[in-house]
């Protein structure tokens, strides 16, 4: 027996393909018009998942691309600072073997110690460089700070620290994005010893009191000294008579008093060990400054010491003493220049680095881009085949719907 | 002839009302819930004549409707699980669109705040990047409230829906009972006479009661029907109803319940209202709705939280210790309103309790229930996402009491708590909605570290810093403002040992409480210089024994003594306890040598001496075995025997120990000042000296007067033992047999955790090792503005893998929720399919046999026509008939 078929069911039957159709034919014709295959994480969960993955690989992409622009920009201005340190090397190294001449008179030292002074401030000028944002290049972490300023003195000292700052171009490598002056300018290796003075961070004297750069008098006793430090202490006024401000002087290593209680006098030069300096101020009651000896000189205290040898060679100074100094300093501005020159060619290789990290992204890239258009975008041929057929399909469920719709017995009657 | 007249008269009866019927049919073809109708017809009773039985025409049973209750029951099953998958898809996909949307998706938030905070980084000194990563830190939080209040706003219409779900439900009840009532009394009393358009009304209400809830009915004898719903809960009993209702939950006013009201009281019935448009919401909100919003709020407190540590780790642009960017995730309020307490709860309402986060790695993106089980306070936690207990405990009477699971901690304050009390925990579910940034300026971004180690440019060996971190602000060391207290120096004491100082006074490093000195450095490898365990602590030795002159004895005077050292297991509460015997004039040397065999115990040894006052022209002196007053002998360098001054003096002493092979051997060496002699032993060998000649001099701090024996009496023994200082691992503590020993009694440990870790190595050749005085400086990093280090630590929290025990990161976590919403969506779609062709096909079956055909209608029609007009023409024939016999 035949199935007894009511007429909302013939109608239903007719009705439930089309509507079915439309779906199919607006979701397909969503699916090209955004050229999108998952809209939302439900049309597949796992791809809608492996997705937000890749777009979050491009994103990680696009913010290494940042960084490496950013780096780059900085340490091409760091590579054109150096270029100009590094050519200034050259011209005082063409003085100081001039100044060496001796056939010279005075004053055409005198003359040749005023361009090597300009000569230094013009490096000061390139080592105190900004980037694009402001930042000192060469101040260590200390970025508002510029690194090398004149004290009272006219000498140059560096402000900065000791810091180095990496940014990350990639998922595993960062790149250093500067060198402190220190590393740069200030930590080489000298000919001879010297040494370095400086107020200790505790001080509380306001205005602090200051301390010279201390120079080598007697070279003779500083080498026994070397490589010991010593401290000056600021003692209690009434450690003597008559009560006042007075100091002492001690070896840091063992603690050997050096000068014990010297009453102070602003600015009076104080010699210890072979080596002179001044306090100048008003230093308070445990205060105190350190005077360490070292190995280093740093490029601009080089130069600006040849500077004073050459002035006070004017009024007085042995050939043999002047050759000494002169020779040193040449020894000092070519380590200056291999440091000079060996942090360039960092600079290139870490420029190097960042262009192989840029290319190795762009692969990278390439490659997310492609597994997210396979899993993300419309394969556009197939989509509109298959639009085309629900389409098809679309119409013929229409046409036999009107078809078998009109067919009625009730026409009949 | 009346009886072919009356025969053909039941004809036209049967016909006419036949025809009534197809005509009610046709026009009720379209009449929702019509089942077609039909008239049953037999034979009148037959008259009985001799020839037999005579037929007296047809008769109208009855009119019966073609309905068959298996079908309509698998209609409304049908009906109910298509509206359940309609509904459920309608709300999953809010989500699911809700998380894909390129406007509300949180993963490209997140992406944005971490490419300003990598922009920030690579230019830590810019205001501009500054102030678009506080901007992008404000959009973040509005991104994540963007979110969780369209989730609040679901939540809020599924409560919507649910009163209005119920209301149906039990208007629909009340319909359906009232129809039984009415079916009832239709029937009368035989039942065959059935009120079929009442019934089929009555099965139409059952059919929409279907679509909000899962329906099963049972035939009553009196024609009416009981309706059972959700999973058997009677609603209709012939005309009794139970009314159900949608109230807002005791525990949660946010979220309703569906309860049965009664004169007994309410009851929950939510886990029994299954199918239909009730299952579906109520489904939605429990395995959709929460669970995302429980998601959200883990991966916005996973941000707070993270961000905000490594923020305090820091240093601003204005050079103060950072700050939290976004609000506090224990915050006193924050944390309150984690905990909501059940209105049935007892009275009074004191219970004082509140829910903090420990650990992102460990928490879960679910609910929790504490509910206190019996009368000692005993209670349970139970985890609501699986209904696993997570903890369970009796409570204490002393407050205030912590117990921590999952990765946060309930923080009992006070209160009466007991039997009975509920209260709902969620840890994370508030967390898009607590998120708020916190920092006004942009300043206040903390990229540099607070510390700034630097060399010493006077160091003379190839000892280099590789890197430092800080771990831990809230130590001593970071207590003031501005600066570091104290400063740090660490000096290397020899190229295998270092020394960690307190450097507040540059002129007079001096030691730190607990000291750190004499500690190994391993040349060529790298170095952690600090302690890194945070609950470490030094003990001294601070016995009675220690550093005591020991006059006419070489014996350090030590008496011996059992240590033993407890460390208790933070999980399992086990405590291992290690024992060791120290000998009877055993050297701090060899004591720290076997208390470091020692699991968690790092000791080291170390001695120190002054001596000062030498008098007397004749003191001749020895330690350890080398005289250091031989006439004799020649100092390294010299050509001949440098004088023995009368008196001694310190400088004299310290050259003449200085060099010494033997005596550097043993780690000894001396400082002068000129007038006081300062012996230091970096091995922690004893100091034992000879004393003889005549003369005086003072020693130790007390400065004892130390003379030289009478002459002719053997030379004097001196010693001085050394001190040892002891690490120990957290949670461990150390004991001694002995009062007057190395340790003391009860030794007392002081923390030694400073919160930061500094890595050094050097080249390990004597060129490239650290040397004896090299010394680096540990100080406040300020003015570091260009300093990034602490903000390279927040952009690897990025990809760090917080969550999930350290296998997730942010990304992967809104990736897993998007994915389990998608799968939700996924499978509703397949669901609401499948409903609807499983719909299509059993209306189609009920259609089959309830529905109205025209044609069919049409055809019956004629027939009936014909039919009716054949009986007519029996009333004309018997009129013809009656005429024929009339006219004979």
């Amino acid at each position: 027996m035949a199935v007894r078929m009511s007429t909302s069911q013939l109608f239903n039957r007719g009705l439930n393909p089309i509507l079915d159709a439309q779906t199919a034919v607006s979701k397909t014709q969503q699916q090209i018009a955004s050229n999108k295959r998952v809209l939302t994480p439900a049309d597949d969960p796992i791809a809608a998942t492996r997705i937000l993955q890749l777009n979050q690989e491009m994103a990680s992409i696009e913010k290494y691309n940042n960084s490496i622009s950013g780096l780059s920009s900085r340490l091409q201005r760091e590579e054109v600072a150096l270029d100009g340190v590094n050519d200034l090397i050259q011209r005082a190294q063409e003085l100081v073997t001039q100044s060496g001449n001796g056939a010279l008179a005075g004053d055409q030292r005198a003359y040749i110690a005023v361009e090597l002074e300009s000569v230094v401030d013009a490096m000061a000028q390139y080592m105190n460089s900004k980037d694009a944002g402001g930042e000192y290049l060469f101040s260590g972490n200390k970025g508002s700070t510029q690194p090398f300023v004149k004290d009272n003195e006219g000498k140059y000292v560096y402000q900065g620290d000791q810091g180095q700052r990496f940014v990350q171009i990639g998922p595993v490598t960062s790149v250093a994005a500067n060198d402190s002056g220190y590393d740069l300018f200030v930590n080489i290796k000298s000919a001879r010893p010297g040494v370095i003075s400086s107020a200790s961070d505790g001080n509380t004297a306001q205005p602090p009191a200051s301390i010279s750069k201390a120079s080598i008098r007697n070279q003779e006793l500083f080498d026994k000294f070397h490589p010991g430090s010593a401290i000056v202490e600021f003692r209690p006024a009434n450690e003597i008579n008559p009560p006042g401000l007075n100091y002492t002087i001690k070896q840091v290593e063992d603690g050997r008093v050096l000068a014990q209680n010297i009453p102070y006098v602003s600015g009076r030069e104080i010699e210890v060990a072979g080596m002179a300096f001044r306090v100048d101020g008003r230093p308070a009651e445990g205060d105190s400054f350190t005077l360490a000896s070292t190995n280093q000189k740093g490029l601009l205290e080089g130069l600006q010491d040849y500077v004073e040898t050459l002035k006070t060679s004017q009024s007085g100074l042995s050939d043999d003493v002047l050759k000494a100094e002169m020779n040193a300093t040449l020894e000092n501005l070519n380590r200056g220049q291999d440091q000079v020159l060996k942090t360039t060619a960092a600079i290139g290789a870490r420029l190097n680095q960042t262009e192989a990290a840029q290319a190795s992204n762009a692969d990278f890239e390439l490659l997310v881009s492609q597994s997210l258009s396979e899993l993300a975008d419309l394969d556009y041929a197939a989509a509109i085949s298959q639009l085309s057929e629900e389409s098809f399909v679309l119409e013929a469920a229409q046409t036999t719907f009107t078809k078998i719709t009109r067919l009625s017995l009730f026409n009949m009657l | 002839m009346s009886g072919l007249l009356n025969t053909a008269i039941t004809g036209i009866r049967l016909n006419q009302a036949a025809m009534s019927v197809t005509g009610h049919n046709i026009v009720n073809a379209n009449t929702e819930g019509y089942s077609r109708q039909s008239i049953q017809q037999s034979t009148n009773s037959a008259l009985k004549t001799s020839a037999g039985y005579l037929g007296t025409g047809v008769n109208i049973d009855q009119i019966v409707r073609h309905t068959e209750k298996y079908l309509q029951d698998q209609v409304i099953r049908d009906i109910g699980t298509l509206s359940e998958a309609d509904t459920y898809l309608s709300q999953v996909s809010q989500i699911n669109n809700l998380l894909a949307s390129e406007q509300t998706n949180i993963a490209s938030y997140l992406n944005n705040f971490f490419d300003a905070v990598n922009e920030s980084v690579n230019d830590p000194g810019s205001m501009l990047g500054r102030e678009l990563l506080l901007t992008q830190a404000k959009q973040l939080a509005a991104g994540f409230k963007a979110v969780e209040s369209r989730l609040q706003d679901q939540n809020t219409a599924v409560n919507k829906q649910l009163v209005g779900v119920a209301e149906n439900i039990t208007s629909l009840g009340k319909q359906i009972s009232e129809l039984n009532q009415l079916i009832g009394d239709a029937m009368g009393n035989d039942g065959r006479v059935q009120p079929n358009d009442m019934m089929d009304q009555r099965d139409m209400l059952v059919r929409q009661l279907g679509e909000y809830v899962q329906v099963n009915t049972v035939d009553r004898e009196d024609g009416g029907l009981d309706v059972f719903i959700g999973q058997g809960q009677a609603l209709v009993v012939g005309s009794s109803l139970q009314a159900v209702k949608a109230v807002p939950g005791s525990t949660d006013a946010s979220r309703y319940d569906l309860v049965f009201e009664s004169r007994a009281g309410t009851q929950v019935v939510n886990k029994l209202m299954t199918g239909g448009q009730a299952g579906a919401l109520l489904r939605f909100r429990e395995e959709a709705l929460e669970p995302a919003a429980s998601s959200l709020g883990l991966l916005a407190t996973g941000v707070s939280a993270s961000m905000n540590e490594q923020n305090r780790l820091g240093m601003d642009l204005e050079g103060s210790l950072g700050g939290n960017i976004f609000t506090d995730v224990n915050n006193a309020q924050v944390a309150r309103n984690r905990v909501k307490a059940s209105m049935e709860n007892q009275p009074p309402a004191d219970r004082n309790l509140n829910v903090t986060i420990d650990d992102l790695s460990q928490l879960q993106a679910s609910d929790y229930e504490l509910r206190f089980t019996g009368p000692g306070r005993e209670y349970t936690v139970t985890r609501l996402s699986d209904n696993e207990v997570v903890s369970q405990g009796i409570l204490p009477t002393t407050y205030p009491q912590t117990a921590s699971m999952d990765g946060f901690s309930i923080n009992f304050e006070g209160g009466s708590f007991r039997s009975g009390d509920r209260f709902l925990l969620q840890p994370t579910r508030n967390g898009a909605t607590d998120l708020n940034v916190q920092i006004s300026r942009a300043e206040e971004f903390a990229f540099a570290s607070p510390v700034r180690i630097s060399a010493n440019p006077a160091n003379q060996g190839g000892a280099q810093l590789l890197s430092s971190s800080v771990q831990d602000i809230s130590t001593d060391l970071f207590d003031k403002k501005g600066q570091l207290n104290p400063p740090l120096m660490v000096r290397f004491t020899s190229a295998t040992t270092y020394e960690v100082l307190d450097y507040s006074d540059p002129a007079n490093p001096k030691a730190l409480t607990p000291p750190m000195s004499n500690l190994p450095f391993v040349p060529g490898s790298n170095n952690a210089l600090f302690p890194s365990d945070p609950g470490g602590q030094t003990i001294v030795s601070q016995g009675a024994a220690v550093g005591q002159i020991v006059l006419g004895s070489a014996s350090n005077g030590y008496p011996g003594e059992q240590v033993s050292v407890q460390t208790t297991d933070a999980e399992t509460g086990f405590i291992r306890e290690q024992r060791l015997t120290l000998g009877a004039d055993e050297s701090a040397d060899s004591i720290a040598r076997r208390l470091n065999s020692l699991s968690g115990v790092n000791a080291t040894a170390y001695n120190n001496l002054t001596l000062s006052d030498f008098s007397g022209a004749g003191l001749e002196l020895s330690l350890n075995g080398v005289n250091l007053t031989d006439p004799n002998f020649v100092l390294p360098g010299e050509a001949t025997p440098d004088p023995v001054p009368s008196p001694l003096t310190s400088d004299f002493l310290r050259d003449r120990i200085n060099s010494s092979p033997d005596l550097q051997a043993q780690g000894i060496y001396a400082k002068s000042d000129g007038t006081n002699l300062t012996i230091n032993a970096t091995s922690g060998a004893d100091f034992k000296f000879q004393v003889d000649g005549d003369g005086s001099f003072r020693a130790g701090e007390a400065a004892q007067l130390i003379n030289s024996p009478a002459p002719g009496d053997p030379a004097l023994d001196m010693t001085v033992g050394g001190q040892v200082d002891v690490q120990l691992a957290a949670n461990s503590q150390m004991q001694t047999n002995q009062a007057n020993g190395v340790f003391g009694s009860t030794p007392g440990g002081v923390s030694n955790y400073l919160g930061i870790q500094v890595t050094m190595s050097s080249g390990s050749g004597p060129e490239g090792q650290p040397k004896a005085g090299d010394s680096f400086v540990i100080g406040y990093n300020t003015d570091g503005t260009a300093d990034n280090r602490n903000g390279s630590a927040m952009l690897a929290l990025g990809d760090a893998k917080l969550f999930a025990d350290g296998n997730q990161s942010f990304h992967d976590s809104y990736g897993q929720l998007a994915e389990s919403v998608g799968i939700l969506t996924s499978q509703a779609r397949i669901n609401q399919n499948a409903g609807e062709s499983m719909l299509r096909q059993s209306m189609d079956a009920m259609q089959s046999v309830s529905g109205v055909n025209l044609e069919e209608e049409a055809a019956r029609l004629i027939q009936l026509e014909q039919h009716y007009n054949a009986s007519a023409r029996l009333i004309t024939l018997a009129r013809d008939l009656f005429d024929v016999l009339m006219r004979m």
